[in-house]
């Protein structure tokens, strides 16, 4: 279903081998945010799930249908160009492939183990999103309850992607199995992975597709955090998923339909996690902070129009669901502006805010990391060099402001918080920075040389630059 | 040097990946199915059965301090509500230090007691029971 729909906005025809697997790798979180909004839609229509079978078959079929429809229509050049004369691999370049796959199946190997010790995943799996998504499956007509006062703690107000998908997963498998949360979060988890890489190897080149994908998973937190079934990173998914298309598209002449399609995976990420809104505004505001100057205001309307095109569906549903259906949030519920005003100015809240950022970024990547994650990247960038094309720079600024803006988001909600900060942080910020890790890693290999590339520092020190592979 | 930082990405990559795979992995899987949240889970299968599917109950416990007992116990009784108290028809506790008996060697996986009043007490054996009091 969600192979079905990315191919929609793809050219048709057969992908490229680097395109192809970022195609899957989208698909799968825009098969559960497809999943997750029709089972929602389903049960505010009939307040049952009884049937939902049925209309997802239709929806598979129809979708299907319409891909294979433009499969027969003439071949077109694909999104992307990265490699276009083929190279010859070398020794290092399979050596390097191996060390990917060993890597990214010991990866794997560990998750497994991981969900079959914690099959119902840490607290806030059990504690909210899978115990939402029990009240969604076992509800019956009284699923609203997912939304009462006595879950207040569960985050009444959280949107549904997730607990959705849950409970979507259970009605299609005939039961409440802990094999379809533990699934989801496999999957997003290991997509994140293929959209990273995929996107920089078809931006960059293989090589450098496989080196973001080993730098992603470097960090055991990434996986560990995905096996406790929490949001987290599903939302990181959607965040680099945006990033990633709003990339390819900048660097495409004409056509629109790739940035319709990060519009959806922004519009998803509100989906999944109250992070997602403030991330939606963050990449407008970060579009035309960086847009004027570089491609005019009038581009940049036309632009946020198709972007909105394909998140506004997925904002009007989270807003429904927290005007209409849930218990107010309580961060906002509890906001004076007597009070909010003077956290914002206490500067004792900043610093206690700064020295927990500073902790938790220097001590990133858990603590079973093999070495520091920040010394590694450093290191990685000094060796290889920095090469930045010119008409890739306003999409690489507009990421980075946007994160930027996102992480001050995040210092505003912690300084305004009726919760006890010290908690509040130490409960918290370790996820935020894993939900933006994926972003950056995509943002560091945008700008990192790629292998094949000289090195002109070394050509100007006398060195031979690595020979150009034909 | 651009080799180098290739090779120091993949080494780095491949040494924590096969650690943590190292670090978790565990022959034979007598594990599964052994975790905590699990074995909560299962203490409440037959509590199920006599509570209602739906609606609000009340909860009490010997050690209200600890709220993962609240949050796990509504984990497992969704999409039954709970209502830390003891207001409502049915309320359940649960003594996590109670002495665990053998089942029940009847046909019900519970001992009932009349406490008088209108109320009765089911005992599940493994530290949960059941109050119900019949409403007027």
């Amino acid at each position: 279903m969600g192979f079905a729909f990315v191919r929609l906005f793809f050219q048709s025809g057969r992908p490229s081998g680097k395109e192809l697997g970022l195609q899957l790798s989208l698909a799968v979180g825009a098969g559960f945010g497809i999943l997750s909004t029709l089972f929602f839609a389903w049960l505010l229509l009939l307040d049952t799930n009884g049937g939902f079978h049925w209309a997802s078959l239709v929806i598979v079929v129809a979708l299907v249908g319409i891909m294979l429809y433009r499969v027969k229509t003439r071949r077109v050049s694909p999104d992307t160009t990265g490699e276009t004369s083929p190279v010859r691999a070398t020794w290092a370049d399979r050596l390097l492939s191996i060390s990917f796959f060993i890597a990214f199946l010991s990866a794997v190997g560990a998750f497994i183990f991981v969900a079959l010790k914690k099959p119902h995943g840490e607290w806030d799996a059990w504690a909210s999103w899978n115990m939402r998504a029990r009240f969604l499956y076992r509800g019956g007509e009284r699923w609203s309850a997912v939304f009462s006062k006595y879950l207040w703690y569960s985050g009444a107000d959280y949107p549904l992607l997730l607990p959705a998908s849950v409970a979507g997963g259970w009605t299609l498998a005939g039961s409440d199995t802990p094999a379809v949360p533990a699934l989801i979060s496999l999957l997003f988890t290991f997509a994140t992975v293929g959209v990273v890489a995929s996107s920089i190897a078809a931006i960059k080149g293989t090589k450098q597709g496989y080196l973001a994908g080993l730098a992603l998973i470097v960090a055991p937190s990434f996986i560990l955090h995905g096996a406790s079934q929490y949001a987290d990173i599903p939302l990181g998914f959607f965040f680099v998923a945006t990033f990633a298309l709003l990339h390819i598209q900048d660097g495409k002449e004409g056509g629109d339909r790739l940035l319709l399609l990060a519009g959806v995976m922004a519009g998803l990420a509100a989906w999944t996690k109250n992070e997602g809104l403030l991330f939606i505004i963050a990449v407008v505001i970060a579009r035309l902070v960086v847009s004027i100057p570089a491609r005019g205001l009038r581009r940049y309307f036309k632009e946020s129009f198709t972007l909105a095109k394909g998140f506004a569906p997925f904002v009007l549903i989270v807003l429904f669901l927290k005007l209409a259906l849930a218990e107010p949030n309580p961060l906002l519920a509890s906001q004076q502006t007597q009070t909010t005003f003077e956290k914002l100015t206490d500067l004792s809240r900043h610093q206690t805010i700064y020295m927990a950022f500073a902790e938790n970024i220097k001590d990133f990547g858990g603590a079973d990391k093999v070495a520091s994650t920040w010394i590694i990247l450093i290191a990685f960038l000094a060796l290889v060099g920095v090469k930045v094309a010119r008409m890739e720079l306003p999409s690489i600024a507009a990421t980075a402001l946007t994160l930027l803006l996102v992480v001050a988001g995040y210092w505003v909600v912690y300084l305004t918080t009726p919760f006890e900060l010290g908690w509040h942080l130490g409960t918290t910020l370790g996820r935020l920075l894993l939900q933006l890790w994926p972003s950056f890693v995509f943002m560091l290999f945008l700008i990192a040389r790629p292998l094949d590339q000289p090195n002109p520092l070394k050509e100007e020190a006398g060195v031979n630059p690595e020979p150009v592979r034909q | 040097m651009a080799g180098a930082g290739a090779a120091l990405i993949a080494l780095c990559s491949l040494a924590s990946n096969l650690q943590l795979f190292n670090n978790w992995l565990e022959f034979g899987f007598g594990f599964v199915g052994s975790d905590n949240i699990t074995k909560f889970d299962e203490r409440y299968k037959d509590v199920k059965s006599l509570l209602p599917r739906q609606g609000v109950a009340g909860f009490i416990t010997d050690n209200p301090g600890r709220v993962e007992e609240y949050y796990l116990t509504q984990y497992s009784l969704a999409p039954l509500l709970l209502e830390p108290g003891k207001t409502h028809e049915y309320v359940v506790s649960l003594y996590q230090n109670a002495p665990v008996k053998e089942r029940p060697s009847g046909p019900e996986p519970y001992t009932v007691a009349d406490l008088g009043y209108g109320t009765s007490l089911f005992d599940f054996g493994n530290g949960i029971k059941v109050y119900r009091t019949e409403q007027k």
